[in-house]
């Protein structure tokens, strides 16, 4: 992976296309982000035909085999790293029983903050989930759209009903995915020194 | 150093015959090894860029009439068909970025090594390009060129 960090709506990702970098050819494209079962790591794709002929691949693509994560493209060396086996499909299998879009994040303190719209990635060398953007939350800080992105603690269960977050998050909500990697480190450096 | 712009359209002689043998309709460009290896005369008439004595303003000069030949693999019938055509292609950094579209190609008349790409960020120096193929030029990530395309 590229030493470069970005920031990226799980949504941006979807239907962008897979380039392989030895032939400049797109040989497919993103049809879902496939996220880890036990943290916040993202583990990679799943994919869908290029064209108008499109439609799903049984084919995946693990993010260890993925060359680099751009603005409009998602870069593999060659098409060899699109592959129909391994332990990727198991972990496919096992985050659809695990979509957080729609549920509800819900702070310890008791106070809902809104439901999960989007999930936002951090594109590291080791990828991970670092917030969820939310809407319709009650009370939260920046006000105005209704859509606020809340940073997620560095680790964090995920049940299929609700998720819950530290109260003190509503002080690190921000409306601006720009400055939002800022607002996940202060929140994470609160936790670390608050516990 | 010459533009591939203005090499296309020129006529192509035969040295040995004098006779015109066709027009340049194209370039077919391989990357590596980042030079022109053939060029297209006619409808479906290649001339290896062995078989090309000199590609001057006026006329592109090949040896006889018999190094015309037809496509001789995939690839050359993909050229054929426009499919690998430089200009308007779409240019994506290895990281991801889009960096504009072709506008131009610079190569050297002699050897036909590719010297540079003009594309609508800036131009790309030929030790960047990596790959092309019918969705898009890969081409090495450049720091300058990321800041000039407004990322």
């Amino acid at each position: 992976m590229s030493p470069r960090q970005l920031l990226l709506r799980a949504s941006d990702l979807i239907g962008r296309p897979l380039v392989t970098i030895d032939e400049g050819e797109d040989v497919a494209e993103v049809k879902d982000v496939v996220y880890g079962t036990a943290d916040a790591a993202v583990l990679g794709f799943t994919l869908n035909r290029r064209g108008f002929l499109g439609g799903p691949m049984r084919e995946v693509v693990a993010w260890s085999d993925v060359a680099a994560v751009g603005r409009h493209a998602v870069m593999i060396a060659d098409a060899g790293a699109i592959t129909a086996d391994g332990d990727l499909l198991q972990d496919v299998r096992a985050s659809r029983r695990r979509n957080v879009l729609g549920s509800d994040v819900i702070t310890d303190a008791g106070q809902r903050l809104g439901k999960v719209t989007d999930v936002v990635v951090l594109v590291d060398e080791r990828p991970e989930v670092v917030g969820y953007e939310i809407t319709g939350g009650e009370g939260l800080k920046p006000g105005g759209s209704g859509r606020v992105f809340v940073p997620l603690p560095d680790t964090l269960a995920v049940s299929g009903e609700a998720l819950m977050v530290p109260a003190a998050v509503s002080d690190f909500v921000t409306d601006d995915l720009a400055g939002f990697g800022a607002a996940v480190q202060r929140f994470r450096q609160h936790l670390r020194t608050t516990s | 150093m010459r533009r591939l712009s203005a090499t296309v359209g020129t006529k192509v002689m035969s040295s040995a015959s004098a006779q015109r043998v066709g027009t340049v309709q194209r370039a077919v460009i391989d990357v590596p090894p980042r030079r022109i290896v053939a060029l297209q005369v006619g409808r479906d008439e290649l001339v290896d860029w062995q078989a090309i004595l000199g590609v001057g303003p006026d006329a592109v000069v090949i040896e006889d009439e018999s190094r015309v030949r037809a496509a001789a693999d995939a690839r050359e019938e993909r050229a054929l068909a426009g499919e690998l055509d430089w200009k308007g292609k779409r240019v994506l950094s290895d990281l991801g970025d889009e960096l504009g579209t072709v506008t131009e190609v610079e190569f050297d008349e002699g050897d036909g090594a590719i010297h540079s790409v003009g594309t609508t960020t800036g131009p790309v120096a030929a030790e960047r390009l990596h790959a092309m193929g019918s969705y898009c030029l890969v081409v090495r990530h450049d720091e300058r060129q990321a800041a000039t395309s407004g990322e």
